[in-house]
């Protein structure tokens, strides 16, 4: 790769380019040829002199390029193996397939957002107290067939007038009560 | 904001919107861009399996993380910043649990070198010490840097990522980007000087 030409900052050149020997050559004879036709510096700046600036330029150039040439050493990274693609996208498709094995079913998904969520639990507020009040209702209902049942039964029993003689009555049944010997005799006449 | 030129900012949308044709769009992703990443993480990690690996879950997070792709940025600097992320990760795992690694030199063989290089050309088993040896340092003074410093320096050298570009990766400015690069190829100088000839490695 040739620079087409060497007008940037050389350090910024040797930074981002691989320069082969040649091109580094050139980069520095031109880029030396730039500094001593540099304006001289003003006076009392002896560290700014066109020959110590070149002199320093130099040696940083030379350090700059030793240090490419020392990474450059380093072993070239390896090509990508063949079958690359091929495994990211089995990756891929198993991820794909243990996603939706455990996918949660729907209801758990739509409970996800939040007014599904309090729908759901006024929803089930509403269905219990509905359950409730039948439950309640019934048994009232139950409670008063109960009752109706036991007035109809009532008024089947003899009116209020059959109790004025109740003593007389009662004094009739406990004298017309079996006497153990009179089963004792209906026994032997039996035989 | 990206241009509408921006081709992997399209193929990426394409795999964000899912369908029929994500797969291809991330295929012709990777095939653009596997190189370039495993390059980074070899330099981040110098362990070409675990590299390769490592890439191809970069590539797998780009494909998971697609549904929150927002095109604020170029494509490449979304990719590598995920291929930095699970570099530091890898890094820290490995600070947590230090493996031992076959390429480094056993105690007990002081004199071997870090790592075999293999050279194409003929040269005198001098030389190819030396080399190793050199090698073997840069090595490690590049893996004493600090992080942002390595991967400023890398991603400049390897990568034709723009300042911007390199800057959004690792959430700086342009001017501590460069700062950062400057910063780190002063300390490999003087960490190397003694093996550094002028100009050229003899």
């Amino acid at each position: 790769m040739k620079p087409k030409a060497y007008d940037g900052d050389w350090r910024e050149i040797l930074r981002r380019r691989h320069l082969s020997p040649d091109q580094l050559a050139e980069l520095k004879s031109a880029t030396a040829l730039k500094l001593a036709n540099a304006p001289v510096p003003p006076v009392g700046d002896p560290g700014a002199a066109p020959s110590a600036s070149l002199r320093d330029f130099e040696s940083e150039f030379d350090a700059e390029s030793a240090l490419n040439a020392a990474l450059d050493l380093l072993p070239a990274p390896p090509s990508v193996s063949s079958n690359f693609n091929a495994r990211l996208f089995a990756a891929i498709e198993a991820d794909r397939r243990k996603t939706s094995a455990v996918r949660p079913p729907f209801w758990s998904r739509w409970l996800e957002t939040r007014w599904h969520r309090l729908w759901a639990c006024s929803f089930a507020t509403v269905t219990v107290g509905l359950g409730l009040w039948w439950q309640v209702s019934i048994g009232q209902r139950g409670s008063l067939a109960q009752s109706v049942a036991d007035v109809s039964q009532a008024a089947s029993v003899p009116g209020v007038a059959l109790l004025r003689d109740f003593n007389a009555i009662a004094a009739l049944g406990a004298q017309s009560r079996v006497q153990p010997s009179d089963v004792e005799l209906m026994a032997m006449l039996s035989k | 904001m990206v241009s509408p030129s921006d081709a992997d900012a399209d193929l990426m949308y394409r795999v964000k919107r899912g369908g029929p044709d994500a797969h291809e769009a991330l295929e012709a992703l990777v095939d653009r861009w596997r190189q370039p990443v495993l390059n980074f993480i070899f330099r981040s990690l110098p362990d070409a399996g675990e590299a390769e690996d490592l890439a191809n879950v970069v590539f797998f997070q780009l494909w998971k993380t697609a549904a929150r792709y927002q095109a604020s940025a170029r494509f490449s600097t979304f990719l590598f910043t995920i291929a930095r992320n699970l570099c530091l990760n890898e890094i820290r795992r490995r600070g947590r649990h230090p493996a031992e690694s076959l390429d480094e030199p056993h105690p007990d063989d002081e004199g071997h070198p870090y790592r075999q290089i293999s050279s194409p050309d003929e040269v005198s088993a001098d030389v190819q010490l030396q080399r190793d040896e050199l090698v073997a340092k840069v090595d490690e003074a590049l893996s004493q840097l600090p992080e942002k410093q390595r991967t400023a320096l890398l991603l400049c050298r390897d990568t034709d990522l723009s300042y911007d570009e390199i800057a959004e990766i690792l959430g700086t400015s342009v001017q501590a980007t460069k700062s950062l690069i400057h910063r780190a190829r002063e300390i490999l100088k003087s960490r190397l000087k003694p093996y550094l000839k002028t100009g050229q490695w003899q």
